[in-house]
């Protein structure tokens, strides 16, 4: 399981990226990243909801209710500016990401 | 029995726990899908229903704290989110508690605030009263009333009234006039009996009017034509209170009244009871037609001046164009030469109320803005006192805190914080001193309606309003003005004493009240002075009957010699008026002079055994005797200003003619101490009472003291049998003194009240603004001790300090107060004279009330262990 700092950090670009991928619902993005993760990314499902709801506030994400299986269920689905905010994110994470691979080589070059 | 899970139920149970914590409905919504999905996946895996729900409901609410303070924080706007940071429920609950910890102290800051805004709001409706009197009739800004001013003995004296002929001939001949109406009472003002068969009431408030007055006055109406109101000489116009009085309904047009036992009236016109508030004052208007002049005067007579004139202004006509025009006006009209000696003044509808000139009939309502310069003045400075000592109490709760708030601090509040909690309690201290003033003031209201209507008018709810909502706006400014933001950093760290700051506060808060103080007592004292506490008569234990018309005039003596015999009075006099303030006046010429000496004089012609009745003391010479029938010289008794005015070494026995020459010859047979026939705010004129068997329109009675009841009762059943004809009429003279003096009764008694609550707010703010700083010393006090100083020394520094800013409170306050005060007084005729009475008692009472409180303050800390002081201060 990540730490609490590096799930705080990384929620937003995770949910952003999943959303890319289509409408999601709460129960399903924990399961799915879940998963994906190989059960490394663990959230709380407390967690979960306040997340979504600060993200809808910033206008990154939009929601509706859809009901499936005679069940409602609150859909997310990612804005253009939410898209815009995902890309840099995950443009962030990559650098971030290139860097730590460059820096595990046992000679260090900065040119 | 098996037990079952429910699955329903419980998700139901677990949905309301949640909702119960303030998590919204769309939220719970999506955690109960969340829920459902959780459970379908674990049932999935063979679970039963129980322990999935029970698991999956553990993962939910694990962090609900957290989900519960993100979800119910993160929706407001931000404006909304810190608006209900501040106002939270919650917080004011905190407040109110912390306030219920210091239940003495917020509760004298609470009830002084409380009470100096109820005062306040009082005298701003009391004033806005007084103010509005005659504003509300329509042409009320073109209304003015024509009134003498006539040199006699060169001095220019003012009355209320001028003669019949002026307003029709100033209508008709000055262009600026558009119209005119002229106002009498009845005959010579004395009561008329008014009948509707077996009702039957002397009444005063009549007045004979020209026709035109409505279109001068625009009464409100309920029944009739009020421009064919007057014109027939045989219609009489009621208020609805009177027509209820006499007819039980107000649809009574076409009804006729019997008026002085022989004339009839037909109704015509029936006048709402909401009429406006003006000098005006009456139940009754007769038309002018129907007037009969007394033997002496006519409505051609220039120089019968009992009438009041008024007159209504063209539009956009020029005051001072008229007033230039006067003297001619009355030069060609009058007679050649004549305004020499009489002058006409044109004085503004909307000034009669507040400023009517002494000598006058009593024509209706009367103030003075001598009551609204008091009330003002009182009632802008309880409320600026009341302020003050709210601003002071509370720096002392605050300051008394400041322990509380450094362990908040150490425990991680920030200065926001630490504001926020002393925000709360100030809002909610506002919120408990609002409520209990809009308490107090509804409270009076349902107490007294009648009083209150009188000072409220209809603005009773505003009113109520503004007593809730202005201690919460002070309260709320208070907690910025005195822990503002930046400065609850300081605060938490301790450093508020400000040395100079607080003394200069101190000082001016004694000198405020030193001046509440000196102004309040001085002004009721003088007040109680004019308001007659010594009458020159006696007024107790003395019934005043009305002997009105011809037959129960004649049979005043069966009516004396019967309640004599029977034991049930001491003395019975009569007069020809009912000390109510009324008197005519002529003009007294000393024989054996020349003619060109007059003096202007008040007249009282009374019957016998006025004088001893009401026990008026005599001077000089004698009361009045019994002369036979054929001497026909009159006797007359002075009064000492009478005396005072001719300036007679000896005036008993002199000579003189009443009423101008070949008027009533007579002798001066006495002189009587002055008394006051009428309110002391006005001078007391110089009087001549003349005696006339035959003035028996009033009788006093003077009974023994005690229960009346039944002596009322023997004097009804006396009158009963020696009148028959005529109601019994009859009234206490204290009684119908007071009519005098309602105004002054009704302000003398606010001004007491107010007295006393500057007393008790200014006692309520020394204890508060000395704690304060007594308690900021209490580090010094203490150390001083620990210095080796002795309790005794410790102790008498600090009176030391406090007393010396008293006296300079005190010494920069008095003069202004002392200088105000003399400006005042000097707009009385009869004043008291500044003593230094008020003054030193004034000083010893705040020097008593400040050793007091500093002794209370100082001895506590001094003779506490200064360790255990010190321990406690950061």
């Amino acid at each position: 399981m990540f730490s609490k700092e590096l799930t705080a950090a990384s929620s937003k670009p995770l949910i952003l990226s999943l959303l890319a991928h289509g409408d999601n619902y709460g129960y399903n993005i924990i399961k799915q990243l879940k998963q994906l993760s190989n059960e490394k990314i663990i959230w709380s499902d407390a967690m979960l909801y306040p997340v979504l709801r600060r993200m809808e506030n910033d206008k990154l994400i939009t929601s509706y209710w859809q009901i499936e299986d005679g069940r409602k269920r609150k859909y997310y689905r990612i804005t253009p500016a939410g898209k815009k905010e995902g890309a840099r994110k995950t443009e962030e994470w990559q650098s971030t990401y290139d860097v730590l691979v460059k820096l595990r080589q046992p000679k260090l070059s900065t040119q | 029995m098996m037990r079952t899970f429910d699955l329903e139920a419980a998700i139901g149970d677990w949905k309301s726990t949640l909702a119960s914590k303030g998590i919204d409905k769309e939220t719970l919504l999506e955690l109960e899908s969340h829920l459902r999905d959780f459970i379908a996946d674990l049932r999935g895996q063979n679970i039963s229903d129980e322990s999935a729900f029970l698991r999956a409901s553990k993962e939910l609410s694990r962090d609900l704290a957290i989900l519960q303070k993100e979800l119910v924080d993160t929706r407001p706007s931000k404006a909304l989110e810190s608006a209900t940071r501040i106002f939270h429920f919650n917080d004011l609950k905190i407040a109110l508690r912390s306030i219920m910890k210091r239940p003495v102290t917020n509760l004298f800051n609470i009830a002084g605030l409380a009470l100096g805004v109820i005062v306040f709001l009082l005298i701003m409706a009391f004033i806005s009263t007084e103010l509005s009197y005659d504003r509300e009739f329509t042409h009320a800004d073109r209304l003015y009333r024509l009134e003498f001013r006539i040199k006699n003995q060169g001095v220019v004296r003012p009355y209320s009234t001028s003669s019949p002929p002026i307003g029709p001939a100033i209508s008709a001949n000055l262009p600026e006039v558009a119209s005119y109406v002229r106002l009498r009472h009845g005959d010579q003002g004395d009561p008329q009996l008014i009948e509707n068969g077996d009702k039957r009431y002397y009444e005063n408030r009549i007045f004979y009017a020209d026709s035109t007055f409505f279109d001068l006055f625009d009464y409100p109406v309920i029944a009739g034509d009020a421009e064919q109101a007057l014109n027939d000489p045989k219609s009489i116009v009621l208020t609805q209170q009177a027509a209820l009085k006499y007819f039980g309904s107000s649809n009574v047009i076409g009804r006729t009244l019997l008026v002085d036992g022989n004339r009839e009236f037909k109704v015509s016109l029936v006048l709402s009871d909401k009429l406006p508030s003006s000098h005006l004052d009456f139940d009754f208007l007769l038309p002018m037609t129907a007037y009969q002049p007394p033997s002496f005067g006519s409505l051609e007579n220039w120089s019968w001046f009992t009438f009041y004139n008024y007159i209504l202004l063209e539009p956009n006509a020029n005051l001072d164009a008229l007033e230039t025009k006067i003297p001619q006006f009355l030069e060609t009209h009058w007679r050649e030469g004549i305004s020499e000696r009489v002058s006409l003044a044109v004085k503004p509808l909307t000034d009669i109320y507040l400023y009517s000139e002494e000598n006058a009939d009593k024509i209706g309502n009367s103030s003075s803005p001598v009551y609204i310069q008091v009330l003002s003045l009182f009632g802008s400075l309880l409320f600026v006192i009341s302020i003050l000592n709210y601003l002071a109490l509370f720096r002392t709760l605050m300051r008394s805190r400041v322990d509380e708030f450094l362990v908040r601090k150490t425990f991680g509040a920030n200065p926001q914080q630490i504001f926020k909690r002393v925000l709360n309690e100030a809002v909610m201290q506002g919120i408990l001193t609002g409520t209990l003033a809009a308490m107090g003031i509804g409270f009076l209201y349902s107490f007294n309606p009648a009083l209150l209507n009188n000072l409220l008018g209809s603005n009773g709810f505003p009113l109520l309003l503004f007593a809730f909502l202005i201690p919460v706006v002070i309260a709320t400014l208070a907690s910025f003005i005195i822990p503002t933001r930046s400065k609850s950093r300081k605060y938490a760290n301790g450093e508020l004493a400000n040395e100079f700051r607080n003394k200069m506060i101190v000082a001016g808060q004694f000198g405020f009240t030193t001046l509440l103080i000196i102004l309040s007592v001085m002004m009721t004292n003088q007040l109680h002075f004019i308001s007659g506490r010594h009458l020159g008569f006696e007024r107790e234990n003395i019934l005043v009957v009305s002997m009105l018309g011809e037959e129960a005039m004649q049979n005043f003596n069966s009516f004396k010699s019967e309640i004599i015999r029977t034991g049930n009075a001491l003395q019975v006099g009569s007069a020809r008026l009912g000390l109510e303030g009324r008197h005519g006046s002529y003009n007294l010429i000393p024989l054996g002079t020349s003619e060109e000496e007059s003096y202007r004089m008040a007249i009282y012609p009374v019957g016998n055994e006025f004088l001893e009745t009401l026990q008026i003391k005599i001077i000089s010479g004698n009361t009045f005797q019994e002369r036979p029938a054929t001497d026909t010289t009159f006797q007359y008794i002075i009064n000492q200003s009478a005396a005072k005015l001719l300036n007679w070494e000896e005036p008993v026995g002199r000579k003189v003619m009443l009423n101008g020459q070949g008027g009533m010859y007579g002798e001066i047979v006495g002189v009587v101490e002055d008394f006051n026939y009428r309110d002391l705010s006005y001078k007391l004129e110089p009087m001549v009472l003349f005696y006339r068997a035959s003035a028996t329109q009033f009788a006093y009675v003077r009974m023994p003291a005690g229960d009346h009841r039944a002596t009322i009762e023997n004097l009804s059943e006396i009158w009963n049998r020696t009148n028959p004809a005529s109601p019994f009429v009859y009234e206490y003279l204290d009684t119908r003194l007071a009519g005098n003096y309602s105004q002054h009764k009704q302000v003398l008694h606010i001004s007491d009240y107010l007295m006393y609550i500057a007393l008790a707010l200014s006692a309520i703010g020394l204890f508060g603004l000395t704690t304060h700083l007594t308690q900021l010393k209490s580090k010094e006090i203490s150390i001083r001790r620990v210095m080796g100083s002795s309790v005794f020394a410790a102790y008498k520094l600090q009176v030391k300090q406090y007393l010396l800013l008293v006296t300079a409170g005190f010494l920069v306050a008095t003069p202004l107060a002392l200088f105000f005060v003399e400006n005042w007084l000097d707009g009385f005729y009869y004043r008291i004279e500044l003593s230094a009475i008020p003054v030193l008692v004034t000083f010893t009472g705040l020097c008593f009330v400040t050793l007091l409180v500093v002794s209370y303050g100082t001895l506590t800390t001094a003779l506490k262990n200064p360790a255990t002081v010190l321990r406690n201060k950061a």
